[in-house]
Formats: structure tokens, sequence, C-alpha cells
């Protein structure tokens, strides 16, 4: 699904990324742990084409393409989907016509024809139950006067509605409360399939009791130190991770 | 220009209620002269350009062709209403009643049918120190009349259509006269279209009586032509517990001035005044809005917007003024902007002269471009930078397009205003 291979970044000359490897194959889940300051974070939005991050050498194929070379937008219509830690807000635009835009942008992209407006409301309400979305925040502006959890729950719904290859959370456990927690993890699981992928970036292991991984990676200065199965995650929560460094 | 021939002849051909009033309007434009900018009111719009032409006075005429009609109509279908029409400010007639207790006619028939109403409130509320309306004063021989009676509601939207068929450059005046007597409840929309293209400089003029516990709805549209001006004022008086919403939104025209001004004249008036600019090229357009707090616990609330590309201008001046006893008043005022371009301006004046001292006023003005992040977030989604750009654009834009309370309208709008942005970024 997805090869990186050496990966270098840096935001305003300072490396941040100093050769990560990872391989994520498709029906995987791999968590990345890590402390403050890591690199989780820019390695989601390395991958999501962000366009402060400067990469400086190594590779990412994703899907038999250079994921490096494309744009932001072909990423997500390639397949990638990264939720995102801080989800913007965006004013004026309506939920429906947002993911709308969306999921006609990408299926043009796959060669498909465009949802009417008929399929499409059909279709975002069967994935609004699929994820406990309530309906209120459907009908309103992206993001726009959602609570911290409202947001990250609006991502999992995104992501149910685009149906992507691979997934990337980029701490979506953060700021949720347990019931939140459970929700949004709900919602996760149930997307998960055979030929998709998954890469969860968290902090803490509570979200991992949720969200089984097959795969622990620390993550530090910009390395990945260790990996492993899903055990490593429980004896980071025990230990901290300073016997790491 | 030379209205003082238009002045000598409009004082033997218009209706006799309008000529009592030409003389005294047009001494003092003569003593006065036309804004400059060296007036504080005009200081950043240019009407000396558009005065300056030599224009003729535009052709008379009170039928518009059936053609041109259909073409407008159906620019917004769907749309059950009743339609009016006016040609180089001249009303089609005749319509005298649409519905019980709801006449609407020209303002010359009007002087004749209803003239006890029109004596009683023509030239009332029009500001003395403003030439451009005194001009109107002074020349102007007709436009539309409504009235609605105390206690109705009419049923259908009111629509009037401002166009032209000038085949030279040309000027025109309307003048329009709404009466809405206490707990009427109506919604007017007036649109200026003028397809053709042709060159014409309007300075339009209407007066608002809003009485008692009415409630109103204006919509107030400018489609205009890219050779068309337009000053267009509107002078308004609010009486006791009365609501107006005033929705201005202008897509076309070369040079737009419109002077939004109304009077909260009785106590616990509500007023929302607003507006839309949506400007590319060489347009410059000016949103001028004076609210009165006349009268205690009155509430106004005024949202201006604009969305400016090209090198075009976007003016607002919204002075709120509260006088003494004007206790208990809340009024609100904020205006956003973005710019598109390097080249596009902005300027922007809130004025606030308060002299009561129990107030809630604000006012926010903000000129900024669009949201690197909002932009990053559709983009991770699949969205294309332009067409994320647009649907943010659009979003900012469809907050003052939903103000609007008729749906086959707000679509109408939404399709321009898409289409303008469309030009920006695709």
């Amino acid at each position: 699904m997805i090869k990186i291979v050496d990966l270098h970044a840096s935001v305003e000359g300072n490396e941040i990324l100093k050769g990560i490897n990872l391989t994520v194959n498709a029906g995987e889940t791999h968590a990345i742990m890590g402390p403050n300051g890591s690199g989780k974070s820019t390695l989601a939005s390395v991958l999501a084409g962000h366009e402060n991050f400067e990469v400086t050498k190594g590779s990412v194929e994703f899907d038999g393409q250079n994921l490096l070379e494309m744009t932001a937008e072909d990423r997500a219509r390639a397949g990638l989907f990264l939720s995102f830690q801080y989800p913007a807000e965006i004013p004026g635009v309506s939920m429906t016509n947002f993911m709308r835009a969306a999921v006609n942008e990408q299926r043009k992209y796959r060669k498909l024809e465009p949802l009417n407006a008929s399929e499409f409301l059909k279709m975002m309400r069967e994935k609004a139950k699929l994820v406990e979305m309530d309906a209120n925040l459907i009908g309103r502006s992206v993001n726009e006067g959602f609570s911290g959890g409202e947001k990250k729950r609006n991502e999992i719904f995104q992501m149910a509605i685009l149906d992507p290859k691979l997934a990337i959370l980029d701490e979506t456990d953060s700021g949720l409360d347990i019931d939140a927690l459970r929700i949004v993890a709900d919602g996760v699981n149930k997307l998960k399939k055979q030929d998709n992928a998954l890469i969860v970036i968290t902090h803490y292991q509570r979200l991992l009791n949720y969200i089984i991984p097959d795969f622990v990676h620390v993550l530090y200065d910009g390395r990945i130190v260790k990996s492993d199965g899903k055990e490593l995650a429980a004896e980071l929560e025990q230990k901290g991770y300073d016997w790491l460094k | 220009m030379n209205y003082i021939k238009i002045y000598e002849e409009r004082k033997v051909s218009g209706a006799k209620l309008l000529n009592s009033y030409r003389e005294k309007s047009f001494a003092s434009i003569e003593k006065k002269g036309l804004p400059d900018r060296n007036e504080e009111k005009y200081r950043y719009t240019r009407l000396k350009e558009i005065f300056a032409a030599e224009y003729q006075l535009a052709v008379e005429t009170n039928t518009v062709p059936e053609s041109l009609k259909n073409k407008l109509k159906t620019s917004i279908p769907d749309l059950d209403a009743h339609f009016i029409y006016t040609v180089n400010g001249v009303a089609e007639y005749p319509v005298y009643e649409t519905e019980d207790g709801i006449t609407l006619c020209s303002l010359s028939q009007a002087c004749e049918l209803s003239s006890e109403t029109v004596s009683k409130y023509y030239n009332t509320t029009v500001d003395q120190d403003d030439t451009t309306a005194l001009l109107n004063t002074a020349l102007a021989s007709d436009g539309i009349f409504l009235k609605v009676e105390a206690r109705r509601a009419v049923s259908k939207t009111i629509v009037i259509i401002n166009t032209v068929t000038a085949h030279c450059p040309s000027f025109s005046q309307q003048r329009n006269l709404f009466v809405f007597e206490a707990n009427a409840q109506a919604r007017l929309v007036i649109i200026n279209m003028n397809p053709a293209g042709d060159i014409v400089v309007s300075n339009n003029v209407s007066e608002i009586i809003i009485k008692k516990n009415a409630r109103i709805e204006i919509a107030n549209i400018h489609d205009d032509s890219e050779q068309c001006s337009q000053i267009n004022s509107i002078f308004g008086r609010q009486e006791e517990g009365s609501s107006l919403d005033c929705t201005t939104i202008t897509l076309g025209g070369k040079l737009i001035r419109n002077n939004i001004e109304i009077e909260l004249a009785g106590e616990r008036c509500e007023n929302h005044l607003y507006g839309l600019t949506v400007a590319e090229e060489k347009q410059h357009i000016d949103n001028y809005t004076f609210v009165n707090h006349a009268a205690p616990a009155c509430e106004s609330n005024e949202l201006f917007k604009s969305i400016v590309g090209g090198s075009a201008v976007n003016v607002f001046n919204g002075r709120i003024f509260v006088r003494q006893d004007a206790q208990k008043t809340s009024a609100f005022q904020s205006n956003r902007n973005i710019l598109l371009s390097k080249d596009a301006k902005i300027y922007t004046k809130p004025q606030l002269e308060i002299y009561a001292d129990d107030v809630k006023c604000s006012h926010g003005a903000t000129v900024g471009r669009l949201d690197d992040e909002a932009i990053l977030y559709m983009q991770a989604r699949g969205i294309g930078k332009n067409q994320a750009r647009l649907l943010l654009t659009f979003g900012f834009a469809s907050e003052i397009i939903a103000k609007i309370h008729i749906p086959e309208l707000r679509e109408y709008l939404a399709d321009k205003v898409n289409n303008t942005l469309s030009k920006f970024y695709l």
C-alpha cells in the first residue's frame, strides 16, 4: 500500500524527519507512537502534501505511484486520507456541498460518473448512520462552531464517505472524552477492510485499546527507533518513552 | 451635463404634485452643486465623471417590449410574484391593484389615484443635504408607487424590474414611493437589469414609509451590465414597533453608489441592513448607510460584505447616529471584505456618533485574504486549489444571500455570484 524509504523532511530549515522507513500493506493497522516533538504530526503532514514541509531526501511509493510528486488533492483522489489533528473551519460551506465536491472530484479522477444530488444524499445518510454522526452537524457549515469532539467525529464521517485506501489518523483521540473516543473508534473499526490500511498516530495508548494495531512503531527525534507487535503499546504506557532514547 | 434643460422641460410636463417640489430642490442644487470628494459622504467616489458626459434625457416610454419582459422574467424562473417594470425610470402601466388592499402603479398615476397619500408622504424622508437626491426631486417624472393598507399581508412577492432601452448615452431619474400602513407585511424585490449594455446613468430615489408594527423585507439588486452607473438612494422611516430587513446585492454596474438611510422614528423598531458586493475589472461600488436612531429601544444590525478582484474598488461607509433621547439603543455594524488581487482596493469607514448614554453599540471591519488552512483542508479531501478557493469565497458570500427569504431569488443570486467568482478562479 505505502512504502516509505529514508524519508527526510524539514520545515523552515529545521530537519524534523531524519530517515523514516515504513511499509504498510493492505489489511494492516499500524500505530505510530512517540513523545511530543518526535515528528509524528510532521510525518502525517508530509504524506498528505502540506506545502510548508520540504522533503529533502527519500521516497514514498503509494499504491504504485510516486506520492511525493503528487499535489495534495491528487493524493486524496488516489485514496489517501488524513484525519487532521486540528480540522479547519470552513464558514459558509455546508458539509453537504463540501463532501459532494470532494466525492465528485475523486470520482472524476478515477474516471467515474459524478453522483447526482439524490444518490449523494442517500450515501451521506447511510454513512452518517454508520459512524453515528449527528444529523444536525451535517446541516451546518464545515466544522464551524463544532466542539473538539464533534470535529473529530466529523473527520471519521468524512473518512466513511470518501472510503480511502489508506487513512492516517493524526491524534484523533486528543480532546475526546471516553464516550466520544469509543464512538470514533467504533466508526474506524467498521470502516476497516481487507483491502484498506490504517496508520494511527497517537501519543497515548488508550485509543489502541479500541483500535487494535498489528504493529506499533516508536518515533523518536525523526526516526523510528523501535517496532513491534501490539504489546509494545502497553509496555510504553507502563514505562514511558525514556528507556528507548 | 445640461440638466437645466431637463428641468425646464419637467416643470411643464410633470405631474402637478411632483412639480411643486422641483423649484426649491433645483435652487439648492444651483447653490451647492453636485457632490464632490470634499464632501465627507462622497469622499471615495468621484461622481463628477458620471455627471460630466453629455447625456440625453432617456426616452420615456411606458411599455416594456414583451421580448425583454420574457427575458427578464425567465432569468428568475418559478418565482410566483407580482411583476412591474420600469423603462428608463418610467413605470409601465396600468397595474392598479394586485391583491385586495394593495395599490401598485406608476407614481404619476398615483398623483391622481392616491393623491392624498402621495402628498402626505412625498419628499418627507429625503436627505435635503444630498444634492443627488435633490436632483432626483427636481427632475424625476415617474417611478413606482406601492401602498399596502393596514393589516394586509401581501401573499406574493412584489418584484420591480428596472431596465433601460437607450440607444445613446442617457440619463434617467426614477422616483419610487412605498407606503406600508400599520401592521402591513410585504416582501419587495427591486432588480436593476440592463441586458442590452447601453450606456446609462440612473439617479434613483426610493422613499419608504413603514408605519407602526409593519414588517417589511426588501431586496435591492444590481445586476446591470458594465456600462450602467447608478446612484440608488433609499430613504426609509420606520415607526414604532416596525421591522425592516433591507438586503443590497451589487453584482453588476460600472459605478454604483447605494445610499441607504433609515430613520428609526418610533420606539422598539428593528432594522437589519445587509449588503454584498462582488466586484471585478474596473467596477467601483460604494455603499453608504445611515442608521438614525431617533427613538428609544430600537435595534439595528448591519452586515456588509465584499469580494473585490481585478482593479475594482469597494467602499463601505456606515454611519450610525444615536440621538440623546434614544436610550436603550442596540446598534451593531460589521463590514467584512476579501481582496482577491493586488490592484483591488477597499475603503471602509465606520462612523458612530452616540449622544445617548445607555446604549449598546459596536462596529468592526476586516479586510482579508482566503484562509490557507481551509484551502489545504479541502485539498486534503481531493478538492483542487481553485475549486477550494471558489467554494470558500462563495461560502463567504452566501451568508448574505441567505438573508433573503425567497428561495427562487436566492438560487438566481447564487448562480450569478458563482459565475462571477468562477471567472476569478477557473
